[in-house]
Formats: structure tokens, C-alpha cells, sequence
């Protein structure tokens, strides 16, 4: 009898999640009643903070010892890539141009090495034989604990549309120049195939000091250095270095007194000094370096676009000297095409090319292969209090993002309530000090005027593809020497006082900015030519450039600020003014500007937006705000629920059960191979809606792997 | 549909499973396991082990999930070189796709490896090899190696039973035998207390050993984090910070722009104080009176003036404060139409140490200097100083980096006690947590392998 009311309780437990997302009331907004923001200074107090119960949400956590302490106390700690990567690049240019006598390098008077005969670098083999001897798992943990993930695409996986998780990997797997045959795979396989051959100099039978590689051409593989920083200013990056060319020491590759400097040595410089020699003068055998970046991977345009080489064009970022016509129409793809698909597809191809060592399909592999040896891209990290629940992560943006804010609630029972009304706490680095959006800049004034805003469109969290949000549906064209884009708006979307959001508002709001000159947002009103507005829900913007970060800014700002509270200004023409709009505190007492009308549920201040949470008021003495969920949001929770279940399916959810795992990756494997024409297809399991389920769709699903759609 | 149907029977199956759990559950244990070896292992940092995930009698498997954990954070192993064993791929005759995902932070990795085929699908049955891994030793400690979350499907996607068998790792380890508190657990404020620890080193190298106390009080939840050796004196609480005064006691004449006499500005005040009443005035060059930290450090430094603007506070006048030689900039003081101590304001951090960190040491701060300057003190809005001091405060506990004990392999250790010089302000009930770490390499301060001994105690009026 006891068996049978097990399986009940079971079956029910089984069935309520169900019931609940049928029946559950949902409301429009957030689930959150309140959101406030707690000005906390240091990391001691945001730790005491936490641990007092005194605040839920503690972002940007720096230091490992609280991070741990918060784990062990039973917060959800959550870890997201950033926008960041390392790597060593090779300077792969040819022998006859290092030397200085190829005509490329005389045009540009360019000479490196002449006391070379044989440039191994150029070989894209020597470069997949030392992929394969660095230790990239074995050598970053132990170095960096937790706070990097080890990567292998000049994409970071925080660039996660255009981020290619179907790489080539080259697993460490040195072998040994007296056991490795040719071709075996193994470093020592590889040189030996390749026509590189193992000098045993003093005849040990063991890899000593005295021993080395000779190049094909007979010629000992010349000294090479491999520049990081200086042991006191970056001592992880200097070990990291270290290592990599102790594992090249243990197959010969390593330069030693005794072996005449052949092979390779770590050096740690000054890194201003070797960044100059190697981005202004393209002096370097080898080097370390780290760079962050945003969305869209536009690096890969500066990194491989032949234009790009720093031997011509000083200071640029292309350093290695790769120069190949099929890269430079992917990269260029990705630098101006006004398609993210046709960025992604091309930008995925790249990263392939990048890494492969597959000279079948790429001949010209030695141009562009295994230039880039990538190490680790750094990690951030936010905690939030036990039992809240709802959090969303995304790479590159991290936890603290709108998407959490939305469906942020605490489990049953273990409510922080005011009244009855749910509240969550936030800790804020920093007091704000301008709430103005048009003037406001750090972060933490941005915590908090964001939350009152939206854009025309989303980003899906989980794969930064852009979604229809304010916009139903947009297209962008090519005009001579710009871009029109066409929005197609919502007709359900009201200001945060109830006025509707139309067409004309972002005929307002964007030649407000351009009109007044706002400083903070230059760069794009100086794009900006005219609004033109068909209807309420149909606006075309025309910029006098191009570009898919363009695109996102006007997206971004067309729903900045209502009309019928900042148009209380004075002529734009006079400066005056235009300090004016910079000196508004929109946080006054809410008031229409003269000859408009109140909204129908007027907002406690002028700050307000289209967003999920309407600002009510900033407490200067006890250093908080509150921020109240907007009822009247035009997505309902359960409507942004099932949003969020979609999108996460696209990362490979295949069940939608709210992780990624193998059973997903099983029902991809039965439709593999299966066209949208033939039976075996499965939508469900063709992630990248390419109506095909092939090795992308696993891929995806497979970078994804124990994603969760939402945290804990 | 067929999306449907899965899901159906994907539902169908895991109610199966319910049912099989709920209705006998004393079926025999499923015969396939999934296994981690070599299942023991000893070490010390720098070495390396060889692992492999088995599996045994398993049937018609066509896809694998399996994560191996260690002790978080990175902090006594790390997992590199997972290689897919020859299991699922019989050898390699039989298409596979292998994939894995590490989280260094949780000490984790997955991996999933499934058969790739048309139908007629069949899986692997047998026993063999599913992945390889290395081990390596970062730090001393222990750690269990633990398989979880594993999941084995069949070529239809239904769940297969199966068992897990788990490994440990046993390194050098470190443990809090005790930690004794004060006599009675009842102190009069007032009073100064011990707090002491005993610890052994279980392990056959040296290692270097701390033990942590987390001190909450439970009254207002304030709380301290201090170690054996460390003394504290008060200000970890809420309460005020140890500090002393230091006045104006020198003037060397640099130059000197200001009205009355510049020694005006010596002492506390006493009527007598200098004037500047046109605006970019000089009044240099102010020593202070020395400091004697003894055991003592400082925290934080603070500059006030005793000042007031005579006819009437205006917020376009202040007494910028420089300190020299480097010049650093203190802060504006300012002050109302009465006399009073005003300390500084528009500047980021606010305090002088914020601006001059060097100036921590007691030799740095016995040579400083200060100058003077009238920011827009133009007539009528003149502006009067009687006295300037900087208030020093001293660290609650120091000496601020914690104390290290190198503890020999089988030694006990009675540690350098806490010290805890008591006051009023300290009266309350207190939950105190001791926790010990250590260290070999120096890469990791770590616990594992040894309880937290939690325990009360009072301090009473």
C-alpha cells in the first residue's frame, strides 16, 4: 500500500508542473512586485549583505574567496563567459618575405628575419604540431582556478550566434620523436609527415636538451620567441607561457643553450613594447595577448581581412600576415553585411577554416590554419540569494539581465514580501548620479533607468539571436552610402503612464537627440538623416551609414523618451537648451510637458520608458530606489514563459524540458541526415531552422550541454 | 505529430520508471555500472593520474551521459585529456559522436557519447571503456571522485537502469582538532580574551595551516572574520574604529598668503586662526604631530579643519586641502557661519589614505606636509581656519594579514590564540564558526576533509 501512494505522490508531483503552466494566472510584466536597488559600496558590505539577508542579487562578484563562501552558504552562483579571449598568434608570413626579399615585404619594406633559410611558421603543419603539444586543459585550470574556460575559436562562446562550437579540436597529444610514427596524429607524427625530422644529438635514445627538429629544408627550426608578459605584471599570463614551451621542450621543440637555440622560448616582455613591435612593425615570431570586444565579431575583420596586415597598414590588428581570398569574403561578409544569418554562416566558416588541419578542403590551409592558437576566455560572475528563482543566463551579458528581471521570483514559502507585494534586492556598486537618460553614464545609473526602457527589438538571451519585441518585424536596405530600416510596430505597446507607443514616437525620440545634440548617443544621430513615419506602426528610419551595430543602437534608442515630457524644451538651435536637456532630472514629480495631455495612469516621475518596471523614487539618505513592475506591460509572464522555452529550444532543447542533455541529443541523432522532404525529418530536432538536421543541429546542441533555461 | 508521439512516449517511459521504483522496490539492483577507475588514489601536488570511466554489462546502449566531480573551485584536482574510450565505438567500428563540457568552478565535467546510424539502430553491449581523463593534483587535500547525473539511453531512447561506482582521491590534509572558548563561554566586557585552536597535520608533508573564525553576532547579524594570531580591538562591529587625533604642530614657510599668524592653525582650537579672504591664497607648508603605531595599523586617515565662513556659508568657497610632496589632493573642507570640525567633500573616497595609500606606514605619515589653498574665497566670502587634524584610525584587527603555521606531517599544534580586547559596545551573543585551512603549494587555502566546529558564547555587561 505504501508503494502505491509513493507512486501517486510521484505522479502528482509529476503532473503539477503541468497543471501549473495551464492554470497558473498570468499577469502582464514581471513576476517581481518590486525591484530595489540598494547602494552597497564595497565588497565587504555586498558580502555581509548577502549573508545578512539584507540583499538577493550581488553582480560582478570580483573575488574567488566570496564567490566560494556564497556557493558553500547555498546561493546560486552563476558563471557566464565574456565578451574576451587570448591567444598566441604566429607570424606566418612566407620565408622569402621575412627575410625581406618576397616583393610584398620590399613594397612595404618590411624585413624580419634574414638569418633564416626556412621559415617553419609558414607551414600550417609546424603550426597544428604545436596545437597539439599545448596542454590547453592541463595548463589553464591549475594557472587560473575557475575564472577562465579554456576556448578554441577567435570567436568567444559569449558571441554565441556567431560563436562555432563544431571547431576542429586538436587534443594535447605531443607523442614522442623516438616512438610517434608519421601521420600518427601525435606533434612528433605530424613534423615527421610533414618532412621535419628529429636530430638525437647526443645519440641518448631520450629527448634531451642537445636535441632539436631540423626543417625540410635540413636547416635547424631557427630560435623563436614567444612574447608574454612580464612575470611581475602578469604572472599567470608569463606561466602560462612557460608551460606551454616546457611541454615543446619534452618532443625537442624548445630552444637550450645546448641545442644552438633551436625551437622555441617564452619570453616575457614589456607589453606595450612587443604590442608596438608586433602591431606597428610586424617584428615577432610569436605572441600573447588578450582583447575584449562586443556582440558582434567584427574582430574577425580586423584580425584576418588582408587589408588588415600591420606590415602594410601599421597599428592595424593583422598581425600574422594572413592573406587569403576566400577568408577575406567570409570576414568581409561579417564586417559589413546587414544580415546577422549571413554573419553567422559566414563567421562560423571562418572559425573553421581558422582551425582546420584538413588540406583536402582547404589547399591553402598553410595562408590561414592554425595562425591563431587560442587559450581561454574569462568568465563573470553573479550570485544570488537561496530559493530565488528564475534567473536566466546569457554569454557575454551574465546573469544581470532583463530576461532574469522578468520572471526573477522567490520559491514558495521564502518570499522577502512588503505588504503583499514580493521584493527583491539589489545590490548597486554605486550611488547614481544622474537619472537622466540622455546624460546618465555608469553602470549603476544604468541599472536602474534600463529597467524602465525597452527597445524596438530583443535579444534571445541564450543564442543572442535578435527577436521582434516593440517591432514586429523590421528590414534594413542598402541605400547609397547608408541604410534605411523599416519598423513595423506593435499596436499594444503604451508608455509606462498608458499614452500608446506609436510610430511618431521614434520620429520624436530620435531626432530629439540628433536635434539637441545629446553628447552620449553622437555616434549614431550623426547617422541619422530623417524619421519618416506611413502610419502609427510603420517608421523608416534613414542613416547615412551602414552597419548591424547601427541597427541595434536606433533599435535601442527609439523608445528612449516620451514625447509629451521632454518636448519642454526650448529651441535646439540655442546651446543653452541644449545643456538644459542634459541638466533635466527627470525624476521630478510626474508632469506633461506644456500643451499635452496626462496619461491615463500617470507614473510617480517624468523617468519613465515602455519597460517592464516603472521607477518610483530614489532615496538620496538611505541610498535606495524602488522600481514597481509595470502592469500594463504588453507581455504577459506566461507569454514571455513560453518565449523563453522557444528561444531555449533553439539552443537544443529538444523536449523543451529546460536543459540541454543527451536525451536531446539522442532524438537529433534518430532524424540526422533527414532532409525536410523525407519522413525522418523532424523539425523539432532542426535547430537552426535549416530543414535539415545535420552535424549544426548536434553541434548546437551539444555546446549547450546542461544549459538550463532558467537557474537554479 | 511525430514530435508528439516521442514526447508521449518519452512521458510514457519515465512514468514506467516511476512505476518500477514505486511498486518494488526491492527489485535487484540493474547489472550494469558505470565505473571510475583506479577507484583509490594517494598523492601530493604536481602528480598525475590516469583514469577511465568503465562500464559493465551493459545492453544495447545507444547514448551515454555522465558527469565525473571533484572538489569545487579548482582546488585540490582538475580534470584535462577526456578522451572517448573504445566502448561505444566498438574500437572504432561503429560511428560515434563524442562530446564533453567542463565547469572548473563546480569541478565538474560531462560527457555524452551516442551511436550515429540509420536504422536499423543498435547499441553497444558489453563491458569496456567509456572515456579516459588525467587527474592532476593542484593542491593538498582530499577529494571524492564522483560520478553523477548519469544517464543511459537505449536506440529507441528509453532510459536503461544501471548503478554508479565512485572513486576518492586521499592527499595531504590538514584538521581542526578543537578550538576552546573563553572560560565560562561568559566575558565581561571589558575584558581581554582568548580564543584558541588545535589542529594536526594528518598528512605526510609540511604544510602551512591557518584556522578562521567566523563571528556573527546574533543581536544585529554584524560579523567578523578573523584568525588565530590576529588580535582585535574593537570596530569590526558597527562600532567606531580605534583612532587618534594628530594637530597641526608645524610650519615651515613655503609661501603664505593668508592673514594672521600661521602658527594660528597649531592645536586644537582656541580662537586664534588664519584667514583667507581673495581667492587662490597659499598657506604652506603644515606638519603634523607624529604617530606611534607600536603594534597597531592603520585603516583609514581623515582630515578636519576647524573652521566657519564668518559671513555667511557659500558653496563657491573651500579650503582645499594638498598633501606634499605629492600634491594629492585631500579634499575640499568647508564650514558653516558657525565654528565646528568639517571634514572633506567633492571627492571621490573622501579619505586622505583613499588618495595617498603610502601613506599607511608611520614614517610616510610623520613626514607629510600639508598646504593650504582658498578656492574662490574672494571677499566678503572669507573663510577662517583655527585648526586642522587628522584622525587616524586604526585597523580592527591586525596584524591585518593573517598569521601562518607551518604544521610538521602528524604534529598537533596549539595555534596563536585569537586575542579579543572586549568592550561595551561589544556586549552581545555570539555564534562563532572555526574553520581550518592549509596549504602546501600556496595555490589554495583549503579545508576539505576537516568538520567546522561551531559553538557560542557571550559577552556581558
Amino acid at each position: 500500500m505504501k508503494s502505491k501512494v509513493i507512486l501517486a505522490i510521484m505522479l502528482v508531483s509529476m503532473l503539477a508542473p503541468i497543471l501549473m503552466v495551464s492554470t497558473t494566472f498570468s499577469q502582464n510584466g514581471p513576476e517581481m512586485d518590486i525591484l530595489r536597488h540598494m547602494v552597497i559600496r564595497s565588497p565587504d558590505a555586498a558580502l555581509i549583505a548577502m549573508q545578512t539577508g539584507i540583499a538577493d542579487f550581488s553582480p560582478d562578484q570580483i573575488r574567488t574567496g566570496d564567490i566560494e563562501k556564497q556557493d558553500a552558504d547555498g546561493m546560486t552562483v552563476t558563471e557566464d563567459l565574456g565578451f574576451h579571449m587570448g591567444f598566441i598568434a604566429y607570424n606566418i608570413r612566407d620565408t622569402a618575405t621575412i627575410r625581406g626579399e618576397s616583393a610584398e615585404a620590399i613594397a612595404a619594406n618590411y624585413t624580419w628575419r634574414t638569418d633564416i633559410t626556412y621559415w617553419p611558421l609558414q607551414d600550417m603543419e609546424f603550426r597544428h604540431a604545436l596545437i597539439h603539444c599545448y596542454d590547453q586543459l592541463g595548463i589553464i585550470p591549475p594557472i587560473y582556478g575557475y575564472i577562465v574556460t579554456p576556448v578554441r575559436s577567435l570567436v568567444p562562446p559569449a558571441q554565441s550566434k556567431y560563436y562555432n562550437p563544431g571547431v576542429p579540436e586538436h587534443p594535447y597529444n605531443p607523442g614522442n620523436p623516438f616512438t610517434s610514427t608519421a601521420g600518427d596524429g601525435t606533434s612528433c607524427g605530424i613534423l615527421m609527415d610533414a618532412g621535419y625530422t628529429f636530430v638525437d644529438d647526443d645519440s641518448s635514445g631520450t629527448v634531451t636538451d642537445d636535441d632539436f627538429w631540423r626543417s625540410p629544408d635540413n636547416s635547424p627550426i631557427p630560435h623563436l620567441e614567444i612574447w608574454t608578459p612580464l612575470i611581475g605584471v602578469a604572472p599567470t599570463s608569463y606561466q602560462h607561457g612557460q608551460e606551454f614551451v616546457a611541454d615543446l621542450r619534452n618532443i625537442g621543440l624548445a630552444a637550450t643553450a645546448d641545442n644552438g637555440n633551436s625551437g622555441f622560448e617564452s619570453l616575457g616582455r614589456d607589453f606595450s613594447e612587443y604590442l608596438e613591435d608586433v602591431y606597428d612593425y610586424a617584428h615577432f615570431d610569436a605572441y600573447m595577448v588578450f582583447y575584449g570586444m562586443g556582440r558582434i565579431p567584427d574582430q574577425l575583420y580586423s584580425f584576418l581581412h588582408s587589408s588588415q596586415d600591420c606590415m602594410i597598414l601599421s597599428g592595424a590588428d593583422g598581425a600574422t600576415g594572413l592573406h587569403d581570398a576566400a577568408i577575406d569574403a567570409l570576414v568581409e561578409t561579417v564586417k559589413f553585411s546587414l544580415d546577422t544569418d549571413d554573419i553567422e554562416t559566414a563567421a562560423k566558416e571562418v572559425q573553421e577554416m581558422l582551425y582546420t588541419d584538413d588540406e583536402v578542403t582547404y589547399p591553402n590551409a598553410d595562408n590561414f590554419a592554425l595562425a591563431y592558437m587560442l587559450l581561454y576566455s574569462r568568465s563573470y560572475f553573479n550570485v544570488f540569494a537561496e530559493h530565488l528563482e528564475g534567473i536566466v543566463k546569457s554569454p557575454g551579458y551574465g546573469s544581470d539581465n532583463s530576461w532574469t528581471f522578468f520572471n526573477l521570483n522567490w520559491e514558495a514559502g521564502y518570499e522577502r514580501t512588503e505588504g503583499t507585494k514580493n521584493v527583491v534586492v539589489y545590490i548597486n556598486g554605486d550611488d547614481p548620479g544622474s537619472l537622466n537618460p540622455c546624460y546618465a553614464t555608469t553602470v549603476y545609473e544604468w541599472n536602474i533607468i534600463g529597467q524602465t526602457q525597452d527597445g524596438l527589438t530583443a535579444v534571445n538571451p541564450y543564442n543572442h539571436n535578435d527577436i521582434s519585441w516593440i517591432a514586429s518585424d523590421w528590414t534594413i536596405t542598402s541605400t547609397v552610402g547608408g541604410m534605411d530600416i523599416d519598423f513595423t510596430l506593435r499596436n499594444d505597446v503604451d508608455w509606462q503612464d498608458g499614452k500608446p507607443f506609436t510610430a511618431y514616437d521614434v520620429e520624436f525620440c530620435l531626432e530629439f537627440l540628433r536635434d539637441y545634440q545629446v553628447p552620449r548617443y553622437a555616434a549614431t544621430w550623426m547617422t541619422l538623416d530623417d524619421v519618416v513615419v506611413t502610419n502609427n506602426t510603420h517608421v523608416t528610419i534613414e542613416a547615412s551609414e551602414e552597419g548591424i551595430g547601427l541597427f541595434y543602437d536606433y533599435s535601442g534608442l527609439a523608445p528612449l523618451i516620451p514625447e509629451h515630457i521632454w518636448n519642454r524644451f526650448g529651441s535646439s538651435s540655442d546651446p543653452l537648451e541644449r545643456a538644459a536637456v542634459l541638466d533635466y532630472d527627470p525624476t521630478e514629480a510626474y508632469n506633461v510637458a506644456s500643451g499635452y495631455t496626462d496619461g491615463p495612469n500617470p507614473t510617480p516621475t517624468n523617468l519613465f520608458g515602455t519597460g517592464p518596471w516603472i521607477f518610483q523614487f530614489y532615496d538620496a539618505v538611505n541610498m535606495y530606489d524602488d522600481m514597481w513592475k509595470n502592469e500594463n506591460y504588453f507581455m504577459s509572464t506566461a507569454a514571455i514563459a513560453t518565449l523563453k522555452a522557444d528561444m531555449f529550444w533553439e539552443v537544443g532543447d529538444y523536449d523543451k524540458s529546460g536543459v540541454v542533455n543527451v536525451i536531446d541529443l539522442t532524438f537529433v541523432s534518430f532524424a540526422y541526415g533527414c532532409t525536410i522532404i523525407k519522413p525522418c525529418y523532424n523539425a523539432a530536432a532542426d535547430f537552426n531552422s535549416d530543414e535539415i538536421v545535420d552535424m549544426r543541429d548536434i553541434y548546437i546542441a551539444a555546446y549547450h550541454l546542461l544549459w538550463q533555461k532558467e537557474y537554479p | 505529430m511525430r514530435g508528439k508521439n516521442i514526447l508521449l512516449l518519452s512521458l510514457i517511459a519515465m512514468m514506467l520508471t516511476v512505476m518500477m521504483v514505486g511498486i518494488n522496490p526491492t527489485t535487484a539492483a540493474p547489472a550494469t555500472t558505470i565505473s571510475i577507475t583506479p577507484d583509490k588514489l594517494e598523492g601530493h601536488a604536481g602528480d598525475e593520474f590516469a583514469m577511465s570511466v568503465n562500464i559493465d554489462n551493459a545492453e544495447n546502449l545507444w547514448a551515454v551521459q555522465f558527469t565525473v566531480k571533484v572538489q569545487p573551485y579548482v582546488s585540490v584536482l582538475t580534470a584535462s585529456n577526456i578522451l572517448e574510450g573504445s566502448f561505444m565505438n566498438d574500437g572504432g567500428s561503429h560511428l560515434t559522436y563524442f562530446t564533453y563540457t567542463t565547469d572548473s568552478f563546480e569541478g565538474t565535467f560531462t560527457v555524452v557519447i551516442m551511436r550515429m546510424s540509420t536504422p536499423p539502430r543498435v547499441g553497444a553491449s558489453g563491458s569496456g571503456i567509456l572515456a579516459t581523463f588525467k587527474l592532476f593534483v593542484v593542491e593538498s587535500g582530499e577529494s571524492p571522485v564522483t560520478l553523477m547525473d548519469t544517464i543511459m539511453l537505449d536506440p529507441e531512447g528509453n532510459y536503461l537502469p544501471h548503478k554508479t561506482s565512485d572513486a576518492f582521491y586521499q592527499g595531504p590534509t590538514a584538521r581542526l582538532i578543537r578550538a576552546n572558548m573563553p572560560e565560562g563561554r561568559k566575558v565581561k566586557a571589558g575584558t581581554v580574551f582568548p580564543i584558541q585552536a588545535k589542529v594536526i597535520n594528518e598528512g605526510d608533508i609540511p604544510l602551512t595551516v591557518r584556522v578562521r573564525y567566523d563571528i556573527t553576532r546574533l543581536e544585529d547579524s554584524r560579523t567578523i572574520r578573523i584568525y588565530a594570531g590576529q588580535t582585535y580591538s574593537g570596530g569590526g562591529l558597527g562600532e567606531p574604529l580605534p583612532f587618534e587625533y594628530l594637530y597641526v604642530n608645524e610650519f615651515n614657510e613655503w609661501y603664505y598668503e593668508f592673514n594672521g599668524d600661521p602658527t594660528n592653525l597649531f592645536g586644537e582650537p582656541d580662537g586664534n586662526y588664519i584667514e583667507g579672504d581673495a581667492n587662490a591664497q597659499w598657506a604652506s607648508l603644515f606638519g603634523f604631530e607624529d604617530i606611534t603605531l607600536g603594534g597597531k595599523e592603520i585603516a583609514n586617515i581623515w582630515v578636519e579643519t576647524y573652521s566657519r565662513f564668518p559671513n555667511g556659508f557659500t558653496e563657491n568657497v573651500d579650503i582645499d586641502l594638498y598633501g606634499l610632496p605629492a600634491f594629492a589632493w585631500w579634499g575640499s573642507s568647508w564650514g558653516t557661519t558657525d565654528w565646528g570640525w568639517y571634514g572633506t567633500r567633492w571627492i571621490d573616497g573622501e579619505s586622505v589614505l583613499q588618495q595617498e595609500p603610502n601613506l599607511a606606514n608611520e614614517a610616510d605619515l610623520n613626514d607629510i606636509e600639508m598646504l593650504v589653498y582658498n578656492y574662490h574665497g574672494d571677499a566678503p566670502d572669507v573663510m577662517q581656519i583655527d585648526s586642522v587634524r587628522l584622525k587616524v584610525e586604526f585597523a580592527a584587527i591586525t596584524p591585518v594579514t593573517p598569521p601562518e603555521f607551518v604544521v610538521n606531517p602528524g604534529m598537533e599544534l596549539e595555534l596563536d590564540p585569537v586575542t579579543w580586547l572586549s568592550g561595551e559596545d561589544h556586549i552581545g551573543t555570539y555564534e562563532l564558526t572555526a574553520t581550518i585551512e592549509y596549504t602546501s603549494e600556496g595555490f589554495k587555502w583549503n579545508s576539505w576533509g576537516s568538520t567546522q566546529k561551531t559553538m557560542h558564547f557571550w559577552i556581558v555587561p
